[in-house]
């Protein structure tokens, strides 16, 4: 079983998510459980991954037994598998967390929603494990696909949140196919490990850099950078929090590993290390990205739109970061995407049940709750988040943080630190005036000690924001050992 | 006067005082109902924490020095713990002065009936748990994630009363603390670790080979003076007044002590083993040396201080400023970069944590017993409370660094130093400090003893009134009364028993310019 491990992480909520199609109409009480199962299985199989590349090293598989370049090659190292296995953890914590929601929304068609969510689950695990550049697309198409059904779920402004992300997303998973086709043209093959022995001797050449321009651009698009940001703010806030807790953390975090991927594995780091220009572009438009959301963020009204934001500001700091030209940087931005998914688990998942036990949907709402006597569990983890975003110890966003400013500082790029700082500084009052809120104006209720929320919710936030401690205590055994299994 | 051959043991076990606040937490927990329980594990734990301080001061003293190295977190950055003189002196007063505030604080917050107290005490106690962190710290990373818990655990306390003025009071913490910490100690320490690949605490510094420049060492330095805010040197100082909201242990405990004098510590940690006092001395901003700049800096700050806490009606608050002033007193002995300066700053910060933890302990006394806050109420009252005004006297003594009480000696090292590095002008600054020390201090007393009949029977009806109605409406707490006379007996024991602190505040600075670990 061992050495079928990469495709049995992806199969099961494939064969989950047609078999919930199929016989959701008829048998609705098998949908959940058969959902959480298949997502427990990932998550078992993931963490088997963990384990078995840990200690035996990175292992390739071949899809069907045909030839790398012939067929779809995936590749699982330690990284990958422990992005798996976080990724199968934010849909098992949304699917636990919004049962009861998505029964009462939709009464008769929430097996739809199970069998959109386990394909998206899918596509986004093979985004993670594929080694193939044509491939990637093709599961690009499915998250995306499934992400657009998603988000038409809520209200009606969600249709056009909905169609504009169809608009948008769509452009940016042309110009990655764009990309592509120009290396398929010039090599004749897919496998990102064998496009890059065909790339090399073509460094100099102006299709290679259209190409790598195509998929830069493309993919940016999916990662929200700043000037394409558009589309997630409003897609994310107006749909269902469901939705918006299982794709917030991913989408974007996904999109970003694509690009590395793409760019470490078919161009080289050398290649990026080439790009003299990009080294001043990018971190400079990311730190103006950085102070914008900031301030967005801090103005918002609505809570989860807040979040988006701060969302927003976490990818451009860490798109901004990969274009240092150091090795470190892009470690740093790997070990981010694993703590900015927990941190962002956390914020959507508090929203999200704010929302529905507390009727809480904007910041004035918070005012006058008794959330401090009660979610004790929920306000730990909120802050813990909180620290981890701002870069403060010992959370494992200072970690990233700490290594963000010292390739910044090697690259000599005092406008990107200076702009962390002070969106730093921004997103503190944004926390404070939050935190606030629920601290100093409080009903005074007799007996309000019990959680209203599910224990398992409970539980899930509680993991989560333990887990950005931990990553934070084990940053060296990332940097320098997990991460390289990815680098290579 | 000191042992020279040092002995360098790596063991885990000196890790065990960081379980004892841990426990503490737990305990309290678990006792959440039963309040005695509850109380009893408070002041045993400190009780122990003060028996381990004792034989570190045994170990340390005789240059024997632990190091526990636990996992790597950056490379050449471990999380590790050092148990060094210098750390053993702050965790001394730390652990001291936690029994003693415990004991104290039972006593306050039950008379006075505060709310949540188990949620008080369980932050006290985490804020205790990262001073510790902040004294044993053996690299800058260790210290500054100690320095964040503290800073994020006091929070809670600051806030206590969750009203509005401690929601203002609260957000100036943490807006300076953090601001500070994320903007400027954060850029620093990442700096130093590029230009020198490492953060350890060595002795004489790390950055003498690492090939700075004078303005380099100009501006990290500053960053590290003014990031570290909850050392309050100007104008970074505006959030410790405000802090004064706090329930008085707090106030006592952590904005006398433990918070702000781990602004100090770390300062002093930056200074004599990161840039490293020798190095230091040699670096000219221009023509100006860069110890001259900071002296001036930190001089304006100890004599604004004490300026602005002439003019306080607020008693907490006139001790606020004074204790802005008298960080900077310390501050300004460790920028004089010379050996015996430094030791005098690192005894002042021992004989200044007894003395205005005593005041704030007696303020605190007299809002319980009173209910007054202000200089301008407290007409008279001596003479109701004289043991507690008596201690005040003593306190007042060792702050101003009159004989006889441990101020005085700590002065005196500090003024010799100053002659030593021939800086004249900042020990006329120390002179002037003492005498506007003396002038902020003594009206209270003045006010607390004056027997003034003229006022009584003409103008202050209403005060007049307020008296009749509540003449000492509660019983002084005995535990308070307990914990005062036992810091001001302590400070005027440092007097007398000054060599106890002296072989260790010498150890101390041995340590800092010979290497060993």
């Amino acid at each position: 079983m061992i050495s079928q491990l990469p495709i049995l992480i992806l199969i099961c909520p494939f064969i989950a998510a047609l078999l919930i199609g199929v016989i959701g109409s008829f048998k609705k009480s098998l949908c959940y459980p058969l959902a959480v199962l298949s997502i427990l299985c990932s998550i078992y199989f993931s963490l088997l991954g963990v384990k078995e590349t840990f200690l035996n090293g990175s292992r390739s598989y071949n899809l069907g037994g045909w030839g790398q370049s012939i067929g779809i090659a995936f590749y699982l190292n330690t990284y990958n598998a422990i992005l798996l296995s976080i990724i199968s953890f934010v849909l098992l914590a949304t699917v636990l967390y919004s049962r009861k929601f998505i029964y009462l929304r939709f009464p008769d068609k929430f097996y739809a929603f199970y069998s959109l969510l386990l394909l998206f689950l899918t596509g986004i695990l093979g985004i993670v494990i594929t080694g193939d550049a044509f491939n990637l697309y093709v599961f690009l198409e499915i998250v995306s696909l499934s992400s657009y059904a998603m988000i038409a779920l809520g209200r009606k402004e969600s249709y056009v949140a909905s169609f504009r992300y169809l608009i948008i997303g769509t452009i940016g998973a042309s110009f990655y196919l764009l990309g592509v086709g120009i290396l398929y043209l010039k090599t004749g093959n897919l496998n990102m490990q064998e496009l890059h022995h065909y790339v090399l001797p073509l460094y100099k050449t102006t299709s290679i850099k259209a190409s790598f321009l195509f998929i830069v651009i493309g993919l940016s698009i999916k990662i929200a950078f700043f000037p394409f940001h558009s589309w997630l703010p409003f897609a994310y806030s107006k749909t269902i929090s469901p939705v918006s807790t299982l794709m917030a953390p991913i989408v974007t975090k996904v999109s970003l590993f694509a690009c590395i991927k793409v760019i470490v594995l078919v161009f080289g780091v050398d290649y990026l290390f080439s790009l003299e220009g990009f080294k001043y572009l990018m971190p400079n438009i990311a730190a103006i990205g950085m102070i914008y959301f900031s301030i967005k963020a801090f103005t918002q009204k609505n809570i989860r739109a807040s979040f988006c934001y701060v969302l927003l500001m976490e990818c451009s700091l860490m798109f901004g970061a990969l274009w240092f030209q150091d090795v470190l940087g892009i470690k740093a931005v790997l070990y981010h995407i694993l703590i900015d998914i927990l941190m962002m688990l956390t914020l959507f998942l508090s929203a999200g049940v704010l929302e529905y036990y507390y009727k809480i949907y904007n910041h004035s709402d918070l005012l006058d709750t008794n959330i401090l006597a009660k979610e004790k569990i929920l306000l730990f983890s909120f802050i813990i988040t909180a620290l981890s975003v701002l870069g403060i110890p010992p959370t494992g966003g200072f970690f990233s943080k700490f290594y963000f400013i010292l390739v910044a500082f090697k690259a000599n790029s005092y406008f990107y630190v200076i702009s962390l700082i002070v969106s730093s500084f921004i997103l503190l009052a944004f926390f404070l005036k939050f935190f606030e809120k629920i601290y100093f104006n409080y009903k005074k209720v007799p007996n309000a000690k019990n959680s209203k929320f599910p224990i398992i919710t409970n539980a899930v936030l509680l993991v989560s924001s333990l887990l950005i401690i931990y990553f934070g205590a084990k940053v060296h055994l990332f940097i320098d050992v997990i991460i390289n299994s990815f680098l290579g | 006067m000191y042992a020279e051959n040092s002995i360098v043991v790596n063991s885990l076990y000196p890790l065990s005082i960081f379980i004892y606040p841990i426990i503490l937490i737990a305990c309290i927990y678990i006792f959440r109902k039963l309040k005695i329980m509850r109380d009893f594990f408070m002041v045993f734990t400190g009780f122990m924490l003060t028996l381990i301080s004792i034989l570190f001061y045994q170990t340390t003293s005789s240059n024997f020095i632990y190091t526990t190295d636990l996992f790597e977190l950056l490379k050449n950055g471990r999380l590790s713990f050092l148990f060094d003189a210098s750390g053993t002196i702050f965790f001394m007063i730390i652990s001291i002065l936690w029994t003693l505030t415990s004991i104290y604080s039972i006593g306050y917050m039950r008379t006075l009936k505060e709310r949540s107290q188990n949620r008080f005490y369980s932050f006290f106690a985490l804020a205790i748990f990262a001073s510790i962190g902040i004294c044993f710290s053996k690299n800058l990373l260790t210290l500054f994630i100690f320095y964040e818990i503290l800073s994020i655990s006091t929070y809670p306390l600051v806030t206590h009363h969750q009203d509005k003025a401690s929601m203002v009071s609260g957000r100036k913490y943490l807006g300076y603390i953090l601001g500070g910490s994320i903007g400027l100690v954060l850029p620093a320490i990442v700096y130093i670790y590029l230009k020198t690949g490492t953060l350890d605490f060595t002795a004489n510094g790390i950055l003498a080979n690492a090939n700075f420049s004078s303005l380099e060492i100009f501006v990290l330095l500053s960053m590290f003076l003014f990031g570290f805010a909850k050392a309050a040197v100007m104008p970074m100082h505006a959030w410790l007044p405000n802090a004064m909201v706090a329930p008085t242990p707090v106030s006592a405990l952590l904005h006398a002590v433990a918070v702000v004098k781990s602004g100090v510590f770390s300062i002093y940690r930056v200074v004599a083993f990161i840039f490293g006092t020798e190095f230091l001395k040699t670096q000219k901003l221009g023509t100006v040396s860069i110890s001259l700049i900071f002296c001036t800096v930190v001089s304006i700050t100890i004599i604004l201080g004490a300026l602005m806490a002439l003019n306080q009606d607020n008693l907490k608050k006139r001790l606020a400023y004074s204790t802005i002033s008298q960080l900077s007193y310390v501050l300004l002995g460790i920028f004089a970069l010379n050996p015996y300066a430094i030791s005098g700053a690192l005894f002042y910060l021992v004989s200044h944590a007894f003395a205005k933890i005593t005041l704030f302990f007696i303020v605190g006394v007299i809002l319980v017993s009173t209910g007054k806050e202000r200089l301008s109420e407290i007409g008279g009252l001596g003479y109701k409370m004289p043991i507690t005004f008596i201690c005040f006297f003593i306190a007042s003594l060792a702050l101003v660094g009159l004989p006889p009480s441990g101020g005085f000696l700590a002065k005196y090292m500090l003024l010799e130093g100053m002659l030593w590095e021939n800086k004249i002008a900042f020990l006329i600054v120390y002179l002037v400090s003492s005498f506007l020390a003396l002038i902020y201090l003594f009206p209270i007393l003045f006010k607390a003893f004056e027997f003034d009949k003229s006022s009584d029977k003409s103008s202050d009806n209403s005060s007049k009134k307020e008296v009749k109605e509540s003449p000492l409406i509660r019983k002084v707490p005995m535990l308070c009364m307990f914990s005062i006379v036992a810091t001001t007996l302590i400070s005027l024991l440092l007097f007398f028993y000054s060599d106890l602190v002296t072989n260790i505040t010498f150890q101390a600075v041995y340590q800092m310019v010979v290497k060993h670990f």
